[in-house]
């Protein structure tokens, strides 16, 4: 199976036995992001709900209260995923 | 006077300010997006606490977004005021080496939108008219099907997404006697991967 691990930070590093990785013949590769039409294709996907991320969704905060989602969202381990609105004055649960 | 609004700037590491701020102005390449909802991202904790892209400070971030059109650029083509978009964020330089064989994320004075530039924890964020995407509404894809079938269903679905859901679907869409081919990898073993 695959197991993609992904964790990096500016001024974090990582260690690792050359033989492991020689001897395993093990790949690592780098990611940034989507870019262009990968925007098209995953618009599409929802559209024609081939992918539901829905069930990640946790709450919609408004403005005001970014720096504490923030926080909440690193101490949190509830938490999923947390949105901002600048049209809401109070936080909608979503999945309660 | 411009126009003002909130937006949220981090103005130094750790310290964010709600503030008014102006509308943000658009060339004739942009456009003006009203912001409805732009989710949190760990990058943004990491800009707010200057591990990522400090030397951008102050600026407003926030790349995950999705708004509707309040003003397009003369420019823009096919986007509408009114209109749900969404944009790529990525700001590539469009003329090195990189970008001229279309491979963006590689070039050297890459930006991102709400990374590097002002982004949308605010009520409005603008974007260049290419790198917007419209959002259309949601279609029942077997009702789709089945539409331009005449209700017989396809000939041949290709399956791709391979989890339970997506293979009930493809499994509704073929016509009776029709073949679902299937391919990809399936991520758990009780799903099929053939």
């Amino acid at each position: 199976m695959l197991k993609p691990l992904v964790w990096v930070g500016k001024g974090k590093t990582a260690q690792f036995e050359p033989f492991e990785f020689v001897l395993g013949e093990k790949k690592v590769r780098g990611s940034c992001a989507g870019i262009g039409n990968d925007w098209g294709e995953v618009i599409n996907l929802l559209r024609y709900k081939r992918i539901d991320p829905k069930p990640m969704f946790s709450q919609v905060v408004p403005l005001e209260d970014l720096e504490d989602a923030l926080n909440e969202q690193k101490t949190d381990k509830n938490i999923v995923k947390m949105f901002v609105s600048p049209e809401i004055d109070k936080r909608i649960n979503i999945n309660d | 006077m411009s126009k003002m609004m909130r937006a949220q700037v981090i103005e130094k590491p750790g310290k964010m300010v709600l503030k008014q701020v102006p509308v943000p102005l658009i060339s004739d390449d942009e456009i003006l997006i009203k912001v409805k909802v732009c989710g949190i991202c760990g990058t943004d904790g990491k800009i707010f606490s200057g591990e990522y892209a400090a030397e951008y400070l102050p600026m407003t971030s926030g790349h995950e977004f999705w708004g509707v059109v309040e003003k397009a650029g003369k420019n823009a083509q096919g986007l509408k005021v009114g209109e749900r978009v969404s944009a790529d964020i990525c700001l590539p330089c469009g003329s090195c080496y990189f970008c001229r064989r279309g491979e963006g994320l590689l070039c050297k004075t890459f930006t991102q939108l709400g990374i590097h530039t002002d982004g949308a924890f605010a009520e409005y964020v603008k974007a260049p008219w290419k790198n917007c995407y419209k959002i259309p509404d949601e279609v029942d894809i077997i009702e789709e099907v089945m539409k331009i079938t005449d209700g017989i269903g396809a000939d041949y679905v290709l399956e791709a997404v391979g989890k339970t859901e997506t293979y009930e679907q493809a499994f509704k869409m073929v016509r009776r006697g029709g073949v679902v081919e299937a391919f990809g990898v399936g991520r758990q073993r009780k799903n099929g991967s053939i």
